[in-house]
């Protein structure tokens, strides 16, 4: 969870970027466009969360492009330009140039996902459904009430029921293991050798009383929910976010450059095509890129706007 | 007060559950169709994308229309929950996740509405932990549909108020050869829903006109995945099923949703 | 006006002969603040959820019951929900969503109140509850106190009328209790809520309360003021009566006593005993600290005689065996995590009770998983004899895996024998056909003990053994523990109940910030503290220096004789 200039936005609009951003990069399927949102998308998870987002990029999305770029030309032979054959199947640049292109496509996806999942935090993503799903994301919100109550729950299950009765061979083993080992581990686990048949069983008997300590309790949730008179016809929902105008203004900007660039891709703009030959629409595409780096650049342009303000209103102290 | 889904076996609500399935099956079929005949640029991903929307949506739309319970709400949460905890029970064995046994569990405890809540859900939230991404609405669908036909199949025969087997097997609410069927279906639902969907969705945006081979490469590597997936699940449900079913019907039965 | 009148209200739950409510009649005036008590069973909680429509219990139920001037079956759900609030004692189960913001609105959007309107009442219920701070955050990051008081001011959010508690504060510490029943009587003071309170501590709520209804066998046994259905209890040695505070206590033990005299005395001044008596009556330290003072004409003790010897229980020092010799560890959970346990040196030895007392965080629970062996110091070493160890965690529920009791406890027993003996013990004959978790928190305690007891271990470590359970329950858990070191055993328990140490324990070991900073035979041990000591000894703190209130009433009875 971060606190960035872009989150002092409504998640509504926040919201719209991102599904605006995705919708987008998977419907304009051009180099040009593909590189300007990864790009973009690249820069805006640097931007929220440093190092960390270059980690995640070369971690997992920087494979999965890899992946993409090698698997179509191996198993798409179509297109004219032959570059070598692997059998008999030849192996063609139209295939390679499109393998890069869906490259870019997911890189792009997932980077923008990652952003979102930055951004949206649990209460931002309410914010968003709860009106329209209220049922939904109340559901949500208990699952995130109770998930981490029941992982820790089973952690302390295991540890009880081991300890419920430590038999005196094990009592010395461990005094002879803590003996050896008492210097240099720090972990403070124990690591008792165990088969892996007994460990199902051990996991299977946590997950039983897991099970029944989760469902028995919930019978105290639910009685809390309709005591404060959840059912009652007319749920209202609290909004935590107010909409300014500010709000209005940048969700207004993100959808008319939506609109520009789904009037730029219909007009045949962006048309591009691999197979059989790599083929563009034939028309200049620079006003319609500028257009659609714009709309990619909206978070970019308001943190950095902010970093300006912020350091401005430094100097003048 | 009576609660329908969720609790005692209700026949209008399991043929809209089941008309809902159908409609999303035949939808997907057109956009297939679509997908296999159009000259569109990349049909199979659009296909894929609509697809995901015309079994998400009505599902979701049913559970607000029907204004759910206290109760429901408290029940399915608390079994995505478990779904996923779960793998914190196992953290001795990394690749051991009861995930896909629980939704099974709640599809035959609750219905089918309510087990496509509690797998797609699951999907969501465990995306919502580990980080997002485009695969997520597709292992949405793909858990959610795991839980959904476990409960058009089991739900009325094992759920709870279901007669229990004559025989040896009277004080449990499976007989051998219902629990023999679950575990075919949980073995089975590994493989295609989470391993076909998840994977093939994948296959299908990573190339244009997804060829035999592309579609075999990407599902073979999942195949081992898949393969320890199923095998946690039917040990899962071997020793679980009964035990957890027991659990959730008496918890039913104190919430009153069995009367 | 009444706000509740409940009249001849008869309760019986399904499947079962006994009634949970018999003739219940009694009449809650607006803005009293009500302490509603009674033994395990008594039909405290029974009769509090029927006050509360939604929540009211399935079953036969004759009479009436009338709320907020209706009649309960006319009141509407939406009234219902508003104008009654309902606190349980679990302040984990009652949480719903997973933000304290969101928590605060939750009643209040159920309701349909105007999305603006919720903004105003949600930040003015954080200020006055002291949220304000914890607003943004996850309800899982609270500690217990703060998740208790989240749930208080989630209710009062609603603006009830009356404000119903179950137990709240079972299970919190001592420190989070007081805190929380403090702003209880606030609400009562500040705002005129009418609130029924049903407690243990009674301690800290009989001398906050206008008024005590006592419960026994689904009957109301007593109501009036706190003094005066106290006086009766103690005066008529009723079970309820070893639960009052201490002061009372000494002070109605002295009364007593003092027999004859005193009547004669005071008809000569033309009032009833009972009248002045209750009058007077001491209901918390400050109070009692004054009457004994008087009683005692001010003298300190000059004696101090029996200051040592007279250890409760305590090992008489001498060789004994060592049973766990722990030196000097050091222990942390994660690599670059704080140091919980820092240079800790503490030995046990064996057939004692050792009490290790202290805050929150002050590692206890760490210590316990040292000496269990769940955990590994990374620099030290812990000694340990060759003899099986059984642990108790601090919450029961974790311990149970079948689905009856009788079942749960044949897991763990070796011999039928052991089993029903051990059950006629701890008295859980009635319930081994029960699912654990249909027990209430004090059976559940009850049953974990008997758990552990039956796995046949020789030392054990038990975590707050007596949360939950009544006096009449702590004393035969008490004697049981006696008995097991009596018979060879080694008892470590960890606990926030002073009472429970000063009797029981032989020696007591104070935590703090990792390291055990006074340690002694318990009499000693709660001699020397000022704060952290039993009610009776802060009471007689520089007057006769006692422990329990039995010891005050003998020091009182002999100065009387001298005179």
């Amino acid at each position: 969870m971060i606190e960035t200039a872009f989150t002092k936005y409504h998640p509504v609009v926040n919201f719209i970027f991102f599904i605006t951003a995705i919708v987008m990069t998977v419907v304009i399927f051009h180099p040009a466009a593909l590189a300007v949102s990864l790009a973009a998308s690249v820069a805006s998870a640097v931007k929220f969360s440093g190092k960390k987002a270059v980690k995640y990029f070369f971690a997992f999305p920087f494979f999965v492009m890899i992946l993409s770029m090698i698997l179509n030309p191996l198993f798409v032979h179509k297109g004219l330009t032959v570059l070598f054959y692997i059998g008999e199947s030849p192996v063609t640049v139209e295939a390679f140039a499109y393998g890069a292109c869906t490259a870019m496509m997911v890189g792009a996806v997932i980077m923008w996902s990652y952003c979102y999942t930055q951004i949206m935090t649990s209460d931002r993503f309410m914010a968003v459904f709860g009106k329209i799903a209220p049922s939904t994301s109340l559901v949500f919100s208990m699952i995130l009430r109770f998930l981490p109550r029941a992982r820790r729950q089973a952690g302390k299950i295991a540890s009880a029921q081991e300890l419920l009765f430590v038999p005196p061979e094990e009592v010395a083993a461990e005094i002879e293991a803590g003996a050896a080992n008492a210097a240099d581990e720090a972990d403070g686990q124990t690591s008792r050798e165990q088969t892996k048949t007994t460990k199902i069983k051990k996991g299977m008997r946590v997950m039983s009383v897991l099970t029944t300590w989760a469902l028995e309790n919930s019978i105290d949730t639910a009685d809390s929910m309709r005591a404060r008179g959840y059912g009652l016809a007319g749920r209202t929902m609290y909004r935590k976010y107010r909409a300014r105008p500010a709000d209005i203004i940048c969700g207004s900007l993100i959808l008319a450059l939506l609109a520009a660039s789904v009037w730029a891709k219909a007009s045949g703009v962006w048309d591009f095509y691999c197979y059989p030959e790599i083929e563009f629409g034939g028309r200049p595409v620079l006003p319609a890129c500028i257009l659609l780096a714009a709309m990619y650049a909206v978070p970019l342009v308001i943190e950095v706007w902010e970093d300006i303000k912020w350091t401005r209103s430094l100097s003048k102290i | 007060m009576t609660e329908a889904a969720g609790g005692k076996p209700n026949t209008k609500k399991h043929v809209r559950d089941a008309l809902l399935a159908g409609g999303g099956i035949i939808l997907s079929a057109a956009a297939m169709l679509w997908a296999a005949t159009t000259n569109v640029d990349r049909g199979y991903m659009y296909a894929s994308i609509l697809i995901m929307l015309f079994v998400l949506v009505p599902f979701y739309v049913s559970f607000e229309k029907d204004r759910p319970y206290a109760r429901q709400i408290v029940l399915i949460a608390v079994m995505v929950t478990i779904a996923v905890a779960g793998r914190a029970a196992f953290f001795w064995i990394p690749q051991f996740k009861p995930i896909i046994a629980v939704v099974i569990i709640a599809g035959v405890a609750m219905g089918a509405q309510a087990g496509f809540v509690v797998g797609s859900m699951s999907a969501f939230v465990s995306n919502f932990i580990f980080g997002q991404g485009p695969w997520t609405p597709f292992q949405m669908v793909a858990w959610g549909l795991i839980g959904m036909v476990a409960g058009l199949l089991f739900y009325r025969k094992m759920g709870p108020g279901a007669k229990a087997p004559a025989g040896p097997d009277a004080d449990r609410q499976i007989g051998k050869g219902g629990l023999a069927a679950l575990l075919i279906y949980g073995a089975v639902s590994c493989f295609i829903f989470h391993g076909a969907i998840t994977d093939l969705w994948t296959a299908l945006s990573l190339t244009d006109h997804p060829t035999l081979g592309v579609i075999l490469t990407v599902y073979g590597t999942g195949l081992i995945a898949d393969a320890v997936l199923a095998a946690a699940t039917v040990i899962f449900l071997l020793l679980m099923a009964r035990p957890m079913l027991k659990k959730l019907d008496r918890v039913m039965k104190k919430y009153g949703m069995l009367e | 006006m009444d706000q509740i009148t409940v009249k001849d209200l008869n309760f019986t739950y399904p499947g079962r002969d006994r009634k949970a409510l018999e003739n219940v009649s009694m009449s809650i005036g607006s803005g009293e603040f009500v302490c509603l008590c009674g033994r395990t069973g008594s039909g405290k909680t029974t009769l509090l959820r029927s006050l509360k429509p939604i929540l009211a219990p399935h079953g036969e139920r004759t009479g009436s019951i009338r709320l907020l001037g209706k009649d309960m079956d006319e009141l509407t759900d939406r009234e219902a929900a508003a104008r009654i609030g309902y606190v349980m004692q679990n302040p984990d189960n009652q949480i719903v969503t997973d933000k304290v913001w969101h928590e605060l609105a939750f009643g209040l959007e159920n309701i349909g109140m105007d999305p603006e309107a919720i903004r105003v009442r949600v930040a003015e219920m954080a200020t006055f509850f002291g949220i304000h701070n914890w607003f943004g955050r996850d309800t899982d990051s609270l500690s217990g106190g703060q998740k208790q008081m989240l749930n208080l001011a989630a209710v009062m959010a609603m603006q009830p009328d009356v404000l119903l508690l179950d137990e709240p504060t079972a299970s919190l510490d001592p420190v989070a209790a007081v805190d929380f029943l403090s702003t209880v009587s606030r609400i009562s003071r500040e705002i005129g809520t009418t609130i029924i309170i049903i407690e243990h501590r009674l301690d800290e709520v009989l001398p906050r309360a206008d008024r005590v209804i006592v419960m026994d066998e689904g009957k109301i046994y007593a109501d009036g003021m706190p003094a005066e259905v106290g006086l009766d209890l103690i005066e008529k040695e009723m079970p309820m009566g070893r639960a009052m505070p201490a002061p009372l206590r000494a002070y109605a033990g002295c009364l007593k006593e003092a027999g004859g005299d005193a009547v004669a005395a005071d008809e000569a001044a033309g009032k009833t005993l009972k009248d002045e008596a209750i009058g007077d009556a001491p209901l918390d330290v400050a109070a009692g600290r004054r009457w004994l003072a008087d009683a005692m004409d001010g003298e300190a003790s000059s004696s101090g005689k029996d200051m040592t010897s007279q250890e409760t229980g305590a090992a008489k020092p001498g060789r004994e065996e060592t049973e766990i010799e722990i030196k000097d560890i050091w222990m942390r959970y994660e690599r670059n995590s704080a140091d919980v346990l820092k240079g800790l040196s503490l030995t046990v030895k064996k057939g004692e009770i050792l009490a290790i007392v202290g805050g929150n965080g002050a590692g206890k629970s760490t210590l316990m998983n040292v000496i269990a062996g769940a955990a590994r110091p990374y620099r030290g070493k812990v000694v340990r004899g060759r003899r099986p160890v059984g642990a108790l965690a601090q919450n029961p529920q974790l311990v149970f895996t079948e689905d009856t009791l009788e079942e749960d406890l044949k897991v763990a027993s070796g011999s039928e024998e052991e089993m029903q003996e051990i059950v006629k013990k701890l008295q859980l004959e009635d319930l081994l056909a029960s699912h654990p978790f249909d027990l209430s928190g004090g059976e559940q305690q009850r049953a974990a003990l008997a758990k552990v007891m039956l796995a046949g271990a020789e030392v054990l470590l038990l975590d707050e053994p007596t949360k939950g359970l009544d006096e009449g329950y702590k004393e035969i858990v008490e004697n049981m523990l006696k008995e097991f070191t009596a018979g060879g055993g080694t008892v470590i328990v960890t606990t926030h109940d002073v009472d429970f140490c000063a009797r029981t324990a032989g020696r007591c070991a104070m935590l703090f910030d990792g390291q055990i900073t006074g340690e002694g035979p318990a009499g000693r041990f709660f001699r020397g503290n000022a704060f952290y000591t039993t009610a009776a000894n802060r009471m007689s703190r520089g007057i006769t220096d006692s422990l329990f209130a039995e010891e005050i009433i003998d020091a009182v009875s002999e100065k009387r004789k001298e005179l």
